[in-house]
C-alpha cells in the first residue's frame, strides 16, 4: 500500500504540473462521473502522529472505498500550519487535492501575517468537533467549572494554555473571562501533554483538554473532568455525566471542528464530487468508529454548509481573541 | 515483579515479535544513518505501516526504531560527520575526530558498549522504580525546568573549545535564529518579514545537517586530496583499555540521560549535550576531548541512550509523552485503540511488560549486530573521497527535504553549509550554534513559562529547592573546574609566560578539526595515491 | 613535509575579521529588533523581544570581547601557541597539494553545483536533480571515468528512490516538467 501512495505522491505533483502549465485538470462534466484527476494527494499541514494527521489519514482511506480510487497523504508541517495552507493556494482550481483542515485553518488568519484566510478554499466537509473538557486534579478542590470561576475571581488560578497564546485553549479560556469578568493567569505549555503533566504536577490549577487526551487519567482517577466547554453534553457513556458549561451557567461555547477542504476555484462539479462523496463515507462504519475512538462529536455539514459554519466560527473566535 | 518481567519475557519472545524487533532495530539503524531523518520522524513516516499488526507487536518494532535511530544517527555522526538529531552533535566532535583518526570503528564499538550498558542500567531502573521516578519528574514545573536549560546553556562552554569568545558568538547567532517564525509562547511571529516559509522557522536539523555535512564535505574538497582513511584492523578493533578507560564516563552518561530523560518535555533533547559537556569537565581524559576521545563518544551515547529509555517512563506510567518520539508513539497507541494512561501497567500488563522486555532483547540484537559491524561499517571511509562526498551530499539534500516534506530546506541547508564552510575555515566552533539554535526555544518557552507561573518574577528559579539544586550543580560542573583552570593558567602564565594555550593548544571546533601534532597527522594520511 | 614553510608565514585571516564584522552587524539589527519586540510585555512577563535582544547582546558583547582579544594577539609577536595554530593550519595544506587559487576554484565549484542543484530541482524534480549533482561532481568536477561517474549517479538514484521514495513514502517533489 505504502508503495502505490508514493506512486500516487509522485504522480499527483505531476498533475499540478500539467494545471500550472494550463491544461487544466478540471475537465467537469456532469456530476455523476466527474474526474478529479488520476492522483489524488491530500496534504496534512501538520506533523505526522498528532490529531489533524490522524484524521487526515483516517478520511483519506475512508474515502477511498467511496471514489474507487487511491488517495495519497503528505503532511507539509511548519507554522502551525502555515506552511501547508500557504502551499495548497498553489493549488488554485485543481480537483486533485485536498487538505485535512481544522481550526487553525480560521484561527491563523486572524492572528498571523499568512496570505490565505479560510475563503481562499473550498470547504467540502466538517465531520465533526472536539469538545473541550476542564480538567482538575482529582485533589482539587474544585468540582464544577462555577467554583473554578469562583475561585479565580477570589485569587487568580494557574491555567495551563496548550498550543498557542493565540490557539484555541487561550481562546476558550478568554471567551470564559470576558463572559464571567475574571481573569486567569495563563501558562503557556507546547503540548496537551506537557499541560497535563504540568497539571498532574500540581503545577498550574486548571487545563482544557480534549477526551482523547485525557481518557486513560481519568479512567485511572488522576483527573477530573468539570465541564465541557459547550451547549451539548457529550454522548459518550463514559462521557455523559460530564455537565456543560451552558449548564453550569457559563455562556460559553466552543469547539474544534475537523474535516476536508478542496482548493479555491475548482468547478461546481467538482466541488459538488467530493461533496458526494463525503456524504457517503460519513455513512460508513470506519468514519463511526474513527469518530468513537477519538471521542469526537459526530456533526458533518458539507460544502456551503460548512462554509457558513466557517463564517460563524470565524466571528466566535474574533470575540475570543479580542481577550486572550 | 519476576512473574511481570516472565510476562513480558513469553510476549516479547514469541518468533513474530522477535522478527518484528529485529526488523525494528534495523529497519531504525538504517533510517537513523540518514541524514535529517531521526527517530522522531523514522517512527512517524513508518507508523501507518504498523496499523494492521498486533498492537504489542506494533509497539515492540516502533520502540526497536527508535533506539535502532539513535544507534544508527551515531554511525553517520562519526563517519561523515552528520548528526541526525541535536544529541549526535555531542557524538560528532570526538567520534568524527577518531574517524580522521582512522579509528571510526573504536568510536562505533564504544558507542555500542556504551549504549548498551546506559540502556541495561536505564531498563532495570524502569522496571523496579518507574512509578515513583515518573512522580519525581512530575515536581520538575517551569522554574525547575528553566533551571535545567541554563544548565544546558552553561554546556556551551565545553562546546566552544578553547575559545569561549567564538563560542559564544556562534550560541548568540543560534539564539537568534531560533526566534524566527511563530512561537507558542507568543501571538505575533518574528523575523519572517512576511515570507510564509519562515513562520515555519528554521528547522535546526537542516542547519546541522548543513553546517556540519555539507560544510564539511566542501572544507575537505577544498584543501583537496581528501585520501581514503586506511588504518590498521588494531585501530579499529577496540581494545579492553579503552573500554575500561569508558567505564566511569558511561556511568555517569547513563545517570544523566536517565535523569533527564524522565522528565516529560525537553529533557531528553538534552540528554547527550549536558552529559558530554559535563563530561569534559570532569573527566580525566579532558584534554584529549574535541581530540578524539572514546570518553566523549562514550558519555554522550550512553547518555543519549539511557534518556531514549527513560522517556519511556513518563509515557507508561503517567501517559505524557517523555520526548518528541514518544510522543508519536502514545499517538499510535490510540490508533491502536489502547488508552495510555496511568492504568496502562494494571489494563495491558502483556502489552506493558512485553514492550519492556522488548527493549532488552532489542538492544542485545543491536549490541550483537553492531560490535561486529562497527570496523565494516568504518570500511566506507576507505572509499575515494571523490565517490563519498557526492553520496553524502546526495543523502544530505534529500535528508534535510524530508526533515519537512519542504523544498524551502535546500535553501536553508545551502545557506546554512556556506556559512559553515566559512566558520569552520576560520576557526568558529559550529557545535555551539546548533546548541544555540536548539536550546532557544527551549529556554524560551521555560522562561515564558516560568514568568506567567511567578507572574513576571525570574527569581523563583533562587526560591525552589529543586530549581535551586539543578542550577547550583549545574554551576559547579560547569563553571568551578573551568573558573580553576583558567585561575591556574593565569597564574602559570604569570610564571612562564607561554600563553594561555600552554597546556597543549586545546582546541575544539568541531568536525573538520585536523589532528595535533604533524606526526600524528602525517601518519594519518599516506599521500596522493 | 611542507609545514615547517608555512609555519613561518604569519596567519592572514581577513576573512576571520569580516565574519566578526558580520556578527557584529547582525547583532546590532538582532537587538534593535529585540527592543521592538518588547522585552517585557505589558504585564511585565517575559516579552517576544527578550530572547532576541539576549540573542543579539550576546553576539555583540561577545564578538567585541572576542574581536578586542585577537587584536591585540595577532599584534603581538608571533608566540609559541600561534606557531602551534600555523602547524595545524600548515598540516591541514600538508595533505593536498592544492594551492589557495586552487582550494577557491574548487570549493566555489562545489558552491555552485549544490546551488545549482537547488534551482534544477524547481525544474526536474529532487531525485533527478541530485542524481545529475553527482554525476557532474563525480566526472567533470573530480575527473573520475565518466562511466564511473553515471554508475555512482545511478545507484544514488536507485538507492534514494528505494529508500526515500519506496520504504519511507517521501513525497519526493518532481519539478514542473513532473518527471520522477
Amino acid at each position: 500500500m505504502r508503495i502505490r501512495t508514493t506512486w500516487q505522491a509522485l504522480a499527483g505533483v505531476s498533475a499540478l504540473a500539467l494545471a500550472l502549465s494550463g491544461c487544466g485538470a478540471g475537465g467537469g462534466n456532469a456530476t455523476g462521473d466527474f474526474d478529479p484527476g488520476k492522483n489524488l494527494t491530500m496534504i496534512i499541514p501538520m506533523a505526522p502522529g498528532g490529531g489533524s494527521d490522524q484524521s487526515g489519514r483516517a478520511i483519506a482511506t475512508g474515502l477511498e472505498p467511496v471514489i474507487g480510487k487511491t488517495i495519497a497523504v503528505e503532511n507539509l508541517q511548519g507554522g502551525g500550519g502555515a506552511v501547508g495552507y500557504a502551499d495548497f493556494m498553489s493549488h488554485e482550481g485543481d480537483p486533485s487535492y485536498l487538505l485535512a483542515t481544522e481550526t487553525a485553518m480560521v484561527n491563523l488568519p486572524l492572528t498571523q501575517d499568512v496570505p490565505f484566510t479560510w475563503q481562499s478554499f473550498t470547504p467540502i466537509m466538517k465531520v465533526g468537533q472536539d469538545s473541550t473538557m476542564m480538567i482538575v486534579p482529582t485533589g482539587s478542590p474544585h468540582s464544577t467549572c462555577t467554583d473554578v470561576v469562583e475561585a479565580t475571581r477570589a485569587s487568580q488560578l494557574k491555567a495551563a494554555i496548550s498550543g498557542s497564546v493565540t490557539g484555541n485553549d487561550a481562546i476558550q479560556f478568554g471567551l470564559i473571562e470576558k463572559d464571567q469578568g475574571v481573569e486567569f493567569q495563563k501558562v503557556p505549555y507546547e503540548s496537551g501533554g506537557e499541560a497535563l503533566a504540568a497539571l498532574l504536577g500540581g503545577h498550574v490549577d486548571v487545563a482544557l483538554a480534549n477526551p482523547s487526551e485525557v481518557m486513560g487519567q481519568m479512567e485511572a482517577g488522576e483527573v477530573k473532568a468539570l465541564c465541557v466547554i459547550a451547549d451539548k453534553r457529550y454522548e459518550y457513556d463514559a462521557l455523559a455525566d460530564v455537565p456543560t458549561t451552558v449548564e453550569q451557567g457559563i455562556n460559553v461555547i466552543f469547539s474544534q471542528f475537523r474535516g476536508i477542504i478542496a482548493p479555491g476555484g475548482i468547478t461546481d462539479e467538482a466541488k459538488s464530487y467530493w461533496v458526494d462523496a463525503c456524504k457517503k463515507y460519513v455513512e460508513s462504519e470506519e468514519f463511526k468508529t474513527y469518530m468513537a475512538e477519538n471521542y469526537m462529536q459526530t456533526d458533518p455539514l458539507f460544502g456551503d454548509d460548512f462554509s457558513t459554519y466557517l463564517a460563524s466560527y470565524e466571528e466566535q473566535l474574533k470575540a475570543g481573541l479580542e481577550d486572550a | 515483579m519476576l512473574e511481570n518481567i516472565l510476562l513480558g519475557f513469553s510476549t516479547s519472545l514469541t518468533p513474530e515479535n522477535l522478527l518484528w524487533c529485529f526488523i525494528g532495530v534495523a529497519l531504525g539503524t538504517v533510517i537513523g544513518m540518514l541524514p535529517g531523518l531521526g527517530a522522531t520522524t523514522g517512527v512517524a513516516i513508518l507508523l501507518p505501516l504498523t496499523l494492521s499488526m498486533e498492537p504489542v507487536t506494533a509497539l515492540i518494532m516502533l520502540a526497536g526504531i527508535y533506539y535502532g535511530c539513535q544507534y544508527g544517527g551515531t554511525i553517520a555522526a562519526v563517519l561523515i560527520a552528520t548528526p541526525g538529531d541535536a544529541n549526535a552533535v555531542a557524538t560528532v566532535i570526538d567520534g568524527y575526530a577518531l574517524a580522521r583518526q582512522g579509528k571510526a570503528g573504536k568510536a562505533l564499538a564504544i558507542a555500542a558498549i556504551g549504549s548498551f550498558v546506559a540502556a541495561i542500567i536505564s531498563l532495570i531502573l524502569l522496571v523496579l522504580v518507574a512509578a515513583p521516578i515518573a512522580s519525581f519528574a512530575l515536581r520538575f514545573g517551569p522554574a525547575e525546568m528553566l533551571a535545567i536549560m541554563i544548565m544546558g546553556m552553561l554546556t556551551i562552554i565545553s562546546f566552544s573549545g578553547d575559545n569561549l569568545g567564538k563560542g559564544l558568538m556562534m550560541a548568540g547567532l543560534g539564539l537568534a535564529l531560533s526566534t524566527v517564525g511563530m512561537s507558542s509562547g507568543f501571538a505575533k511571529a518574528r523575523f519572517t518579514f512576511g515570507n510564509v516559509q519562515l513562520l515555519g522557522g528554521i528547522d535546526f536539523v537542516v542547519v546541522m545537517i548543513g553546517v556540519f555535512a555539507v560544510g564539511e564535505v566542501i572544507s575537505q574538497v577544498g584543501t583537496g586530496g581528501v585520501q581514503p582513511i586506511r588504518t590498521r584492523m588494531r585501530d579499529m578493533v577496540i581494545r579492553r583499555q579503552d573500554i575500561a578507560e569508558s567505564v566511569p564516563a558511561i556511568l555517569r552518561g547513563s545517570t544523566i540521560g536517565f535523569r533527564l530523560g524522565t522528565l516529560p518535555g525537553a529533557g531528553s533533547t538534552l540528554a547527550a549535550l549536558v552529559s558530554y559537556g559535563m563530561e569534559k569537565q570532569v573527566s580525566p581524559h579532558r584534554k584529549l576531548f574535541g581530540k578524539g576521545a572514546i570518553q566523549g563518544v562514550a558519555a554522550a551515547e550512553s547518555a543519549n541512550n539511557a534518556a531514549a529509555n527513560a522517556n519511556f517512563i513518563p509515557t507508561l506510567a503517567l501517559g505524557v509523552p517523555g520526548g518528541t518520539t514518544t510522543a508519536v508513539l502514545l499517538g499510535a497507541f490510540v490508533m491502536y485503540g489502547i488508552q495510555p494512561g496511568p492504568l496502562l501497567f494494571q489494563n495491558q500488563p502483556a502489552l506493558v511488560w512485553g514492550l519492556l522486555t522488548s527493549f532488552f532483547i532489542g538492544n542485545v540484537i543491536l549490541l550483537a549486530l553492531n560490535l561486529p559491524l562497527a570496523p565494516v561499517f568504518a570500511q566506507a571511509l576507505r572509499l575515494n573521497y571523490s565517490y563519498l562526498y557526492p553520496a553524502i551530499l546526495f543523502f544530505s539534500m534529500i535528508g534535510a527535504f524530508a526533515v519537512e516534506n519542504n523544498i524551502f530546506a535546500l535553501t536553508v541547508l545551502f545557506v546554512a553549509g556556506v556559512a559553515g564552510y566559512f566558520l569552520k575555515k576560520y576557526d568558529f566552533p559550529t557545535a555551539p550554534l546548533i546548541l544555540g539554535l536548539v536550546l532557544g526555544p527551549m529556554v524560551e518557552k521555560a522562561l515564558v513559562q516560568t514568568s506567567s507561573y511567578a507572574n513576571g518574577d525570574l527569581s523563583v528559579i533562587f526560591t525552589e529547592p529543586l530549581a535551586l539544586t539543578i542550577l547550583g550543580i549545574a554551576v559547579v560542573i560547569m563553571l568551578v573546574p573551568a573558573l580553576m583552570r583558567r585561575f591556574s593558567q593565569v597564574r602559570q602564565e604569570n610564571l612562564s609566560t607561554t600563553g594561555p594555550l600552554a597546556d597543549g593548544g586545546e582546541q575544539i571546533d568541531g568536525p573538520g578539526f585536523e589532528s595535533t601534532t604533524p606526526g600524528q597527522a602525517a601518519s594519518l594520511r599516506n599521500g596522493p595515491q | 613535509m611542507s609545514e615547517v614553510a608555512a609555519a613561518q608565514a604569519p596567519k592572514v585571516d581577513i576573512g576571520a575579521w569580516v565574519i566578526r564584522v558580520v556578527f557584529l552587524a547582525v547583532g546590532l539589527i538582532v537587538l534593535y529588533f529585540g527592543h521592538n519586540y518588547k522585552i517585557r510585555d505589558e504585564n511585565g512577563l517575559v516579552g517576544p523581544g527578550m530572547m532576541p535582544f539576549f540573542a543579539g547582546l550576546v553576539m555583540v558583547v561577545a564578538t567585541l570581547l572576542e574581536g578586542i582579544v585577537e587584536f591585540r594577539r595577532q599584534r603581538q609577536p608571533v608566540s609559541p601557541q600561534d606557531a602551534g595554530n600555523a602547524i595545524a593550519d600548515a598540516d591541514a595544506l600538508a595533505a593536498n597539494a592544492r594551492t589557495p587559487t586552487e582550494t577557491r576554484r574548487a570549493v566555489l565549484i562545489v558552491f555552485g553545483v549544490i546551488l545549482a542543484t537547488v534551482l534544477l530541482t524547481q525544474l526536474i524534480g529532487l531525485l533527478l536533480a541530485l542524481t545529475v549533482m553527482v554525476f557532474v561532481l563525480v566526472w567533470p568536477v573530480e575527473h573520475k571515468p565518466w562511466w564511473s561517474a553515471a554508475i555512482a549517479a545511478l545507484l544514488a538514484f536507485i538507492l534514494g528512490f528505494v529508500v526515500f521514495g519506496l520504504v519511507l513514502g517521501v513525497p519526493l517533489p518532481t519539478g514542473l516538467l513532473g518527471l520522477v
